[in-house]
């Protein structure tokens, strides 16, 4: 197999190098504390081996971080493979399918861990979880965990990149506008946008970059993230679908509201557009990753926002509501179904989902865009001192979070949505009702049997 | 027979006499105003978006967006990150697994065609059906295929990939080849059989060296074909090692940050090698497009 | 004649043995040809075939017999017969401009003093480029911030709202066949170019002798010579343009909502973002009943014009 193997295209090499000894420093603490008996017996094991991952391309750069650390750690060598984030699921599937089992281990969006379990392309890991302890399944954040982890009663997957949206804001457009806070509701959201735009869309600057490219993650998620706000479900208490509530609808229509007023045009509008707006200082408000943060701060990501930006919890229905995240993109590590390395690649996902190797990449530069995944790791106390407000809104998710459906034909589910979406939003459909209901009906459906 | 060698005449005088100098031809209708014209503006709306497309490799961000349609302060920084990206290596694999492909489909292709063509060998099914992979969009042939390589262990490599572009294109080249070979005289090949060759060597010594310009026409389409391939490609070559270049030149278009510039200068970098190719054989090229595709 | 030394004592005499040794060879000659065939048509096509009647994922294929449950659900849903419309609409309405303006501007570059090497050169370019370039190309033309079209509209009426083509559900489609018809229209006058410069002098000369006007020429000896020339360009072109994925990948992704989800783009997204094999496998047949129906007309029209 002609796989990319790390040890050899070290192209970052200062940076991978740095990130690496911040690693070798955290294990060499951590061995003090949790035992240095184990992490030998891992070294011994395996040395020599190899691993075969397959993740997200905008992971490139934590896959790179991770390969390098694991192999420090026990001598296996790790290749890194990287596709568009919507094509995990398939390259997996037809890899497994065909039979070739190139891939050992993947980190697909969670969404889809229940179509890659009833393909058999991923394999249960509960046995594995149960077994170990150390893995500390307490600390994951719990409304993460959940969706992350498992479909139905078996655990086919450890969280690895948390992945909730914040809202972003370019302190001095709002300055400009004469706006001295963000905004707490959708209301005043549609508003600051609608006046900044009027105000500034000559000179080529927008009230808001809105991700509404027809991608489930993208246009998917700026929906969430309203529903999350009106206090919405994607499912009702008893796993039936619930997608045209009353909070559904006015989620559909809050986002409508900006559609005209957004950095043109929301239907074009995919990460790269978004972002490269928000870093170039053109857009007052971006709902993106807490990521984004670091990235904002990192003068070789090109930003152009640095210092000049802050960042809040995402708007809701009412000012006293509480913050709600909304889980929209995030990652898990899985276990290929068909792979001859499972117990290399149990030990590895034990790994890359651990405290410290998610603590490390929170503030690893260059930035590797993950997120916490464990209230360990969300408070760890590098991350509090350089990224303190991200810290403070990633706290959200501590107390619930809107997350997607999971399970079999849950990918489905969410393109559906995602299209009548877009369908709304482009003019195909005469009511936001109308068309969450024809949703619902899909939904019902996909979702229930 | 005689339309064939009209297209014979044609394809030489596409190829030499018209564009030297101007002979008065019979029959040729005056030149006009109005047709001077059109061919003027046709040059101009082929070459603006690719004009506009090296404009806009030499911007960045900042410049693009800003609305101005020429960089008054070009940005060559563009053209050293993409080459010192990975797409100079999905070039090289784009030609190898173009040109691999092509000379493959050739072998393949060849003695079929002549088989097709003077001997009707296959009766009509054969000759009817040859071109009907050709037809439908070929995704979910993606499914078996990808079987068929994993059987050969050769899943996920430029060399899988290879093989896919050698068969996928043996249709079209039985298809392009059929309008030469009939161009042929029978006169040569009886002849050959005469002096006491078997069909072997027919093939090999009298066949082939008179087919020459024409599988060097058919192997440029092929090899352009492949290099301009994208779907088998995305899943046939996942690695790093393996990837092609418009593989690399789509996966781009979802980077977390938009880089125009960067891509527009690796798209050109990527559609360089294959022009060039073009120019220089473009007698070739025209030559099997057109007794090729039309007979 | 030649006699394989491997074949002694055969029955009949050394002509009869020669034709037998003869079509031998040619049955080699077609097998690869024919194992072509056998891996590119008749294995996807039992594939996609038994796809079509199970409930099929993309890990787990022919799970179970459903009979013609998927040809129920592709025939009712609005979605697939949409996409096929617009299939049919989009491949009708591309080749159509491709072939009108392919030929016109072949005529115009056969009675042009200018259709030089650089001409002819240039008139190559679009079809080289690979269509992945092609829409990012024409992406960057019609993006909304500081694309080509967007900037000259600003220059000339300034202070006009923004007209993002990719993004409207009605221009969307146009603006990927406008990509299409650029990239294959060279394709078209090429071929028809090659006709024109093909025609037999002969005949032309006596239609001048009988004293033709230019127009009665090209209406009653160019055109006729080289109309077979004009359909089978456009058949290529038509089934080139049912076929058409990369561009609809690269510029719109099948939006703004479905209005350019063409059938090959559809299965796709059946196939490998829904996991549905069985549906997307019924959408292929589908389509290739509705390609087989809209071009036999055309082929019939061909063969008829070349056999004349």
């Amino acid at each position: 197999m002609t796989q990319k193997n790390h040890s050899q295209t070290r192209t970052r090499g200062v940076a991978v190098t740095a990130g690496t000894s911040i690693l070798a420093l955290t294990l060499a603490a951590c061995s003090g504390a949790s035992g240095a008996v184990e992490g030998d017996a891992f070294a011994g094991d395996h040395e020599g081996q190899e691993l075969n991952i397959l993740i997200n391309a905008s992971h490139e750069g934590a896959g790179d971080w991770l390969a390098e650390g694991f192999e420090e750690e026990t001598g296996v060598v790790v290749n890194v493979t990287t596709v568009p984030y919507d094509e995990i699921a398939s390259q997996l599937t037809l890899d497994q399918q065909s039979g070739a089992n190139v891939y050992d281990v993947s980190a697909p969006w969670y969404v889809s861990l229940g179509d890659l379990a009833a393909d058999g392309s991923i394999q249960p890991i509960t046995e594995f979880v149960e077994e170990h302890p150390d893995i500390d399944v307490d600390d994951f954040i719990p409304t993460i965990w959940e969706p992350y982890a498992y479909v139905d009663e078996e655990i086919y997957g450890l969280p690895f990149d948390g992945d909730i949206h914040a809202l972003f804001y370019n302190t001095e457009i709002l300055e400009r506008n004469g706006f001295d806070a963000p905004p707490a509701t959708w209301d005043e959201y549609a508003e600051q946008v609608a006046t900044i735009t009027e105000n500034e869309s000559d000179d080529g600057v927008y009230g808001a970059a809105v991700f509404g490219e027809q991608s489930p993650l993208i246009l998917g998620a700026s929906f969430a993230n309203r529903l999350a706000g009106y206090g919405g479900e994607f499912l009702d208490e008893d796993g039936n679908p619930a997608i045209n509530s009353p909070e559904a609808v006015a989620s559909l229509e809050a986002l409508e509201d900006i559609w005209d007023d957004a950095l043109p045009t929301p239907a074009e509008t995919d990460f790269g557009a978004g972002n490269s707006a928000w870093f170039a200082g053109n857009v007052a408000f971006i709902e993106n990753w807490t990521d984004l943060g670091v990235r904002s701060q990192d003068p070789d990501s090109g930003s152009e926002v640095i210092d000049d930006w802050g960042v809040t919890y995402l708007p809701r229905a009412n000012a006293e509501d509480d913050p709600r995240a909304s889980l929209v993109a995030g990652f898990s590590w899985v276990v290929a179904g068909n792979t001859d390395n499972a117990d290399l690649a149990q030990q590895f996902i034990e790994w890359a989902a651990s405290t410290e190797v998610n603590s490390e990449l929170l503030t690893a530069l260059p930035p590797t865009g993950i997120d916490p995944n464990r209230i360990s790791s969300l408070e760890d106390e590098t991350y509090g001192e350089e990224f303190p407000e991200l810290q403070e809104v990633n706290a959200s998710t501590l107390h619930g979070a809107l997350a997607w459906p999971t399970g079999q034909n849950a990918t489905e589910a969410a393109q559906i949505l995602t299209d009548e979406l877009a369908a709304y939003l482009s003019g195909q459909r005469s009511s936001a009702q109308e068309t969450l209901d024809t949703v619902q009906a899909e939904w019902e459906r996909l979702l229930v049997d | 027979m005689t339309d064939t060698l009209n297209t014979t005449n044609a394809a030489q005088a596409f190829n030499s006499r018209r564009f030297r100098k101007r002979l008065p031809t019979p029959g040729k209708p005056r030149p006009s105003l109005l047709a001077n014209t059109w061919v003027l503006l046709s040059v101009i709306v082929v070459l603006v978006p690719l004009l506009y497309l090296i404009s806009i490799s030499f911007m960045t961000q900042g410049q693009i967006a800003s609305g101005i349609l020429v960089p008054t302060d070009p940005a060559f920084s563009n053209w050293s990150n993409a080459w010192d990206s990975a797409i100079p290596r999905g070039v090289l694999n784009s030609l190898m697994a173009a040109f691999g492909g092509a000379i493959l489909t050739l072998l393949l292709a060849l003695p079929g065609a002549w088989a097709i063509a003077r001997h009707r060998t296959g009766g009509k099914a054969l000759s009817g059906l040859i071109l009907s992979p050709w037809l439908l969009p070929p995704i979910v042939a993606i499914i078996p295929l990808l079987t068929l390589l994993r059987i050969l262990g050769l899943t996920n490599t430029l060399e899988g990939l290879t093989l896919v572009y050698a068969l996928i294109n043996v249709p079209v080249a039985i298809w392009l080849l059929d309008g030469f070979i009939r161009r042929i005289p029978v006169e040569i090949e009886e002849a050959g059989r005469i002096d006491g060759a078997n069909e072997g060597q027919l093939l090999l010594r009298v066949v082939t060296p008179m087919l020459a310009p024409a599988l060097i026409a058919v192997g440029v389409i092929a090899a352009i074909l492949n290099y301009n391939e994208f779907l088998f490609a995305t899943f046939l070559t996942q690695s790093q090692e393996s990837q092609t270049v418009p593989v690399l030149l789509a996966g781009m278009l979802s980077e977390r940050v938009q880089d125009f510039g960067r891509i527009a200068a690796s798209s050109l970098i990527a559609v360089i090698p294959i022009f060039t190719v073009a120019v220089l054989l473009q007698r070739y090229l025209i030559e099997g497009l057109t007794t090729g595709a039309v007979k | 004649m030649a006699v394989p030394s491997g074949h002694p004592g055969g029955s009949g005499g050394p002509r009869r043995r020669g034709r037998f040794t003869a079509r031998l060879y040619h049955r080699i000659f077609i097998s690869p040809s024919v194992l072509v065939l056998l891996v590119l048509a008749a294995y996807p096509l039992v594939f996609i075939a038994s796809a079509a009647l199970t409930r099929s994922s993309l890990g787990n294929p022919f799970q179970e017999f459903v009979g013609a449950a998927n040809f129920q659900t592709a025939v009712s849903s609005p979605a697939i017969r949409d996409s096929l419309a617009l299939g049919t609409g989009y491949a009708f309405g591309v080749a159509v401009a491709s072939t009108a303006l392919g030929t016109v501007t072949a005529v115009a570059l056969w009675r042009s003093l200018h259709a030089g090497a650089f001409v002819r050169t240039v008139l190559l370019l679009p079809m080289i480029v690979p269509p992945v370039v092609v829409g990012i190309l024409f992406g960057f033309i019609f993006s909304p911030s500081g694309g080509l079209l967007h900037t000259l509209i600003r220059r000339f009426t300034p202070g006009s709202g923004t007209f993002a083509v990719l993004s409207d559900t009605t221009w969307a489609i146009f603006g990927v066949a406008l990509a299409d018809v650029w990239e294959w229209t060279p394709l078209v006058v090429l071929l028809v170019f090659t006709a024109l410069l093909g025609q037999q002098p002969e005949i032309i000369e006596a239609a001048q002798l009988d004293g033709a006007s230019g127009y009665q020429m090209f209406r009653h000896i160019t055109l006729p010579a080289v109309a077979g020339t004009i359909i089978a360009a456009f058949m290529i072109r038509l089934i080139l343009a049912f076929k058409v994925f990369d561009l609809v990948y690269v510029m719109t992704s099948g939006g703004p909502g479905s209005s350019t989800q063409v059938p090959a783009f559809l299965i796709w997204r059946s196939a490998l973002q829904n996991f549905d094999v069985g549906i997307a496998a019924t959408i292929t047949l589908l389509l290739a009943i509705v390609v087989t129906v809209v071009t036999i007309p055309v082929f019939l029209i061909t063969k008829r014009l070349r056999d004349d």
